[in-house]
């Protein structure tokens, strides 16, 4: 591996950590594919070391939503129960049942979130009044409109089983699985996207830091590739989540939509047998 | 004209993030200060430590090192200045991140008498800590 292949994984890393901490996701599922379809780098290798850059991603993005308290740490607390248990179950069916099967499900999944976000108004209006059995209501500082959003999440028991398919997919495809709780999170619980995107940073660390640790175990995380990865993902979490502060919800949702349908696109060609670069 | 100066101050005041509400005194608020200073932190550390192992492969050999360390070998190798000890360490670093915020929570909210939410980070740990050994058993 030459110095340009580092520099450019740096660089790939940079560009989705930015876009990453922008919508709540660790930006795995980008560097996966380029890193081992385009730089060469083989892909177990390419998986391990973007599991470690998502953690990154959402120590450094989730430290700036922390200090601006646009984390739900309650919510994401309750969720993560149900998304790790979610892992451990996506963990045991990449061993026993057809891997294809489950792609085209999660794959059409995907496309019906799509259009749900597509059908919801960017700015969905957040419940402030009623009950709050969990005592989950809070709000933050949005700079983008002036003020202080507030909220109550909803359908909390549903949205929190649900999340145990973000785990699914995390332990299916060694990504952090912010793809699925975003729009979890705002279109069905109907928390602010900015919010959604900040309690999401924080929590797809914690639902890959298993996986990482069986990475560094089975010596599949190899210093040439991680530490690059992981310097640039720093830079770009900075970045990203500074100006997903300040862009409006609109364009946040709009650049999700984006990755939802690449990541769809992807899991279904992959189901249909069709070669995917850079996927497993 | 002051009763304009006034409202502008008013609007500065309520738009700047640490006079937004009064929750400054709220147990989770602070917990999440906390969590942030610890991740920044966390990731200084890491960071720190990566440049140190960078700098030493450049030195030595121009070039990142292409292994991480076995754990039982990571001291001595520490000792004699190994960059790769000094990556490999970094990065485990980076991977206890949030397994340190969730002690920090479980210790913090239980002090804080929240035993509701110190009992579910207490679940979520369990079910991280379950994770590698299940994923172990599934051959991965």
């Amino acid at each position: 591996m030459t110095h340009w292949t580092e520099i450019a994984i740096f660089l790939v890393s940079a560009l989705s950590g930015t876009l990453g901490a922008m919508v709540g996701l660790g930006g795995g599922v980008f560097m996966v594919p380029i890193f081992s379809a385009f730089l060469g780098v083989p892909i177990k290798f390419a998986i391990a070391a973007s599991a470690l850059a998502v953690i990154v991603n959402s120590l450094g993005g989730a430290s700036v939503y922390l200090q601006h308290r646009m984390v739900n740490l309650r919510l994401a607390l309750l969720m993560l129960v149900a998304t790790a248990l979610g892992a451990i179950f996506g963990a045991l069916l990449v061993a026993s049942a057809p891997v294809n099967a489950l792609r085209l499900v999660f794959s059409l999944a995907l496309y019906a979130m799509i259009v749900l976000l597509s059908l919801q108004r960017a700015t969905t209006r957040p419940v402030t009044t009623g009950s709050d059995r969990f005592q989950l209501a809070t709000n933050f500082f949005d700079p983008a409109v002036g003020g202080v959003v507030s909220y109550i999440p909803q359908h909390v028991l549903l949205g929190t089983a649900s999340s145990t398919i973000a785990g699914l997919l995390s332990g299916l495809l060694g990504v952090g699985g912010g793809f699925v709780q975003v729009p979890l999170m705002n279109v069905l619980m109907r928390v602010p996207v900015k919010a959604a995107a900040a309690t999401s940073a924080y929590m797809i660390g914690v639902t890959v830091v298993g996986s990482v640790l069986l990475y560094y175990a089975n010596a599949l995380l190899v210093p040439q590739v991680a530490v690059p990865a992981a310097l640039g993902v720093f830079l770009g979490s900075q970045v990203g989540s500074r100006l997903g502060r300040r862009v409006h919800g609109r364009w946040l949702k709009r650049v999700l939509m984006a990755i939802l349908l690449y990541l769809a696109t992807t899991l279904l060609l992959q189901a249909l047998g069709v070669p995917v670069p850079g996927t497993r | 004209m002051r009763r304009l100066a006034a409202t502008v101050q008013q609007i500065r005041e309520n738009s700047s993030p640490r006079n937004l509400t009064t929750d400054d005194t709220q147990p989770l608020s602070r917990l999440s200060q906390l969590l942030a200073r610890l991740y920044r932190f966390w990731l200084a550390l890491a960071l720190l430590l990566l440049s140190i192992g960078t700098v030493l492969d450049l030195v030595d050999d121009r070039r990142l090192a292409t292994e991480t360390v076995p754990l039982a070998e990571l001291p001595a190798a520490l000792i004699h200045m190994d960059p790769a000890a000094f990556e490999s360490v970094a990065l485990l670093i980076v991977a206890f991140g949030p397994v340190a915020g969730l002690l920090t929570i479980i210790v913090s909210t239980a002090r804080q008498g929240d035993r509701r939410t110190a009992g579910v980070a207490v679940l979520v740990l369990v079910v991280v800590a379950v994770l590698p050994i299940v994923r172990s058993l599934g051959g991965r």
